[in-house]
């Protein structure tokens, strides 16, 4: 590790770190209405963007946007003061939200969407800022348009090899799939480039989020009734368990002895925070799969609050990994809020929506 | 209230007709009576069974209701909005047929005809949404099997009253116009047919009178 490489980043993540909202502050936004919840979140870091949003044209989807916004901008200061294998994993982690724009752009195109409606589902960032989506979508007519109009991009040639495989074009999931993938290829990659304890965290953190997305995928499936060879195509990059471990959890019967089977694996793998997150999902199995979603969900947050338990606080990756965790949930949570209050939806249902620490 | 009675030769005969037709009138009433009264009993059980299905489709939408806000919830507003208006849409139809019913009434039936695309495959993008929007999905799917079922109560229901209706205006023509017009109907045959039996008695008297004086004679 290079304490260097972190010496513009850290403090800036430890200010961004106090400037997040007491876990008090959210709660009490419960239940109010949204010219209330919109005050609270003047005086809060999120007041440049909310500021932007007029008394009269406020709703949840404006609320939302402007949460959006300023993690992403919140991420891009992140970056701009990170350097090296750092940035490059930052970078990477925040194609998510550039891959969900180019997903966004599909979408709007297939449902014949107007460009000012589409433009709603957008959060410029990256090298997708406002304006290169707007020309986008206003020239593009069909799934080929937008396809063509990011070939200058790696998603262009992905979306590409996806079309030359597909005689029509009637589902977005294939693209989207092949999207989702790229991304967090690019995500392992970037976190196998990093070295030490670095590589460590990164790999364990980063690591439990894929593999909790594959495994959602799978109970997902299975609780759907799709078919063992289809659920493949869906599955990520896998990282922590090897790809074959977890075709086979795919073959087993039903959902109790798929997590048996990982559980198994992540015992071989001496994982001890995969092995607690399939102990925690296997105890609730007969459980809703919603509630086994939740646990998946809060999987990456809890892995990097615990590893910085283990390690030491500054000159790691898994404080800055920690904050961005804390801060997505801290979005998720208020847009929950948003949300609840819009939809007259009781107080104690909206609280279980939100990811709060295990003591609240 | 005055009643027309038929233009009948005011015989024996005409009067033991209409007497048999008053019989077979009354018996037809009768019967159209107890049809009416099934049909009754079996408006209601339909209403039952349609309130019963209405109460049971509100609960599947309210529950499609709150797992939509829940997934709304959990990825906001704009990816549901967009998930739903770019998501493959449901293709269905409705087969209209006729069952037997009650009383052997050929009643309308209608089943959702739902084109299947061979192996089941999600809907949305599994890595984005949360199950509940895929449970508000299939619900809202279980609620058309619902939708159709109660449109056919609904149709079954009209069609029965359009039934019943017609039976009672059936009922009612022969118990407050055919029955009053073949009572007045007999009433005059008998009339005349009393009055002609008086003359014959009265020319039977003054024959006889007119016999007993020649023979005097």
């Amino acid at each position: 590790m290079k304490p260097i490489i972190y010496k513009e980043i850290m403090p800036k993540v430890a200010i961004e770190k106090l400037k997040l909202m007491e876990i008090d502050d959210i709660v009490c936004l419960i239940g109010r209405d949204l010219d209330s919840v919109r005050s609270a979140l003047l005086e809060s870091p999120y007041q440049n963007e909310i500021s932007k949003i007029s008394k009269g044209e406020i709703d949840s989807i404006s609320l939302e946007e402007a949460l959006l916004e300023n993690y992403v901008k919140t991420c891009e200061n992140l970056i701009k003061f990170s350097s090296g294998n750092i940035r490059r994993l930052l970078l990477a982690v925040l194609r998510k939200f550039e891959i969900s724009n180019v997903k966004a752009m599909l979408r709007a195109v297939k449902a014949n969407m107007a460009v000012e409606e589409a433009m709603k589902h957008i959060i410029p960032v990256g090298t997708l800022d406002g304006n290169r989506c707007r020309a986008i979508l206003v020239k593009a007519k069909t799934i080929e348009d937008i396809v063509n109009s990011f070939l200058d991009l790696e998603y262009g040639l992905i979306m590409r090899s996806v079309l030359a495989e597909s005689e029509r074009i009637e589902d977005l999931l294939p693209f989207e799939v092949a999207l989702d993938k790229a991304v967090y290829q690019g995500i392992l990659k970037s976190a196998s480039k990093l070295k030490g304890m670095d590589k460590k965290i990164a790999k364990n953190v980063l690591g439990i989020e894929i593999e909790a997305i594959n495994i959602k995928i799978i109970l997902r499936c299975k609780a759907i009734g799709i078919s063992q060879n289809h659920i493949k195509e869906y599955l990520m990059p896998t990282f922590l368990i090897n790809k074959k471990a977890l075709e086979t959890a795919i073959v087993a019967t039903n959902m109790k002895s798929t997590v048996e089977y990982l559980l198994k694996e992540a015992e071989i793998s001496n994982n001890s925070f995969y092995q607690d997150i399939l102990l925690q999902i296997k105890k609730e199995i007969e459980k809703p799969l919603s509630r086994l979603e939740t646990i998946l969900e809060k999987a990456s947050l809890k892995t990097s609050l615990d590893m910085l338990k283990e390690h030491t606080r500054y000159y790691n990756i898994g404080f800055i990994l920690a904050f961005l965790n804390l801060k997505w949930v801290e979005v998720k949570n208020l847009r929950s809020i948003i949300k609840g209050s819009e939809r007259k939806i009781p107080a104690s249902r909206v609280k279980d929506f939100l990811t709060l620490p295990g003591d609240y | 209230m005055s009643v027309e009675k038929l233009e009948v030769h005011p015989t024996r005969l005409e009067l033991l007709r209409l007497k048999r037709r008053k019989a077979l009138a009354e018996g037809i009433a009768d019967i159209l009576q107890k049809d009416l009264e099934t049909l009754i009993v079996a408006l209601v059980e339909y209403r039952q069974r349609a309130h019963g299905l209405r109460s049971q489709l509100y609960e599947i939408l309210n529950n499609a209701y709150l797992l939509f806000f829940e997934a709304e919830m959990l990825i906001g507003s704009m990816k549901v909005t967009e998930m739903s208006q770019s998501s493959s849409r449901l293709k269905f139809g409705v087969e209209i047929d006729t069952t037997s019913g009650v009383l052997g009434i050929q009643l309308p039936s209608f089943r959702l005809a739902k084109e299947e695309n061979g192996a089941p495959k999600p809907r949305f993008n599994l890595l984005e949404t949360p199950v509940q929007l895929e449970e508000a999905a299939s619900k809202t799917e279980e609620a058309l099997n619902s939708i159709i079922k109660l449109a056919e109560f609904t149709a079954v229901i009209r069609e029965i009253l359009e039934i019943i209706s017609l039976k009672r205006r059936q009922i009612n023509r022969i118990r407050f116009k055919v029955t009053p017009q073949l009572d007045a109907t007999i009433r005059y045959v008998e009339l005349i047919l009393e009055e002609i039996e008086r003359q014959d008695a009265i020319r039977v008297r003054v024959l006889q009178r007119k016999r007993k004086e020649r023979a005097r004679k």
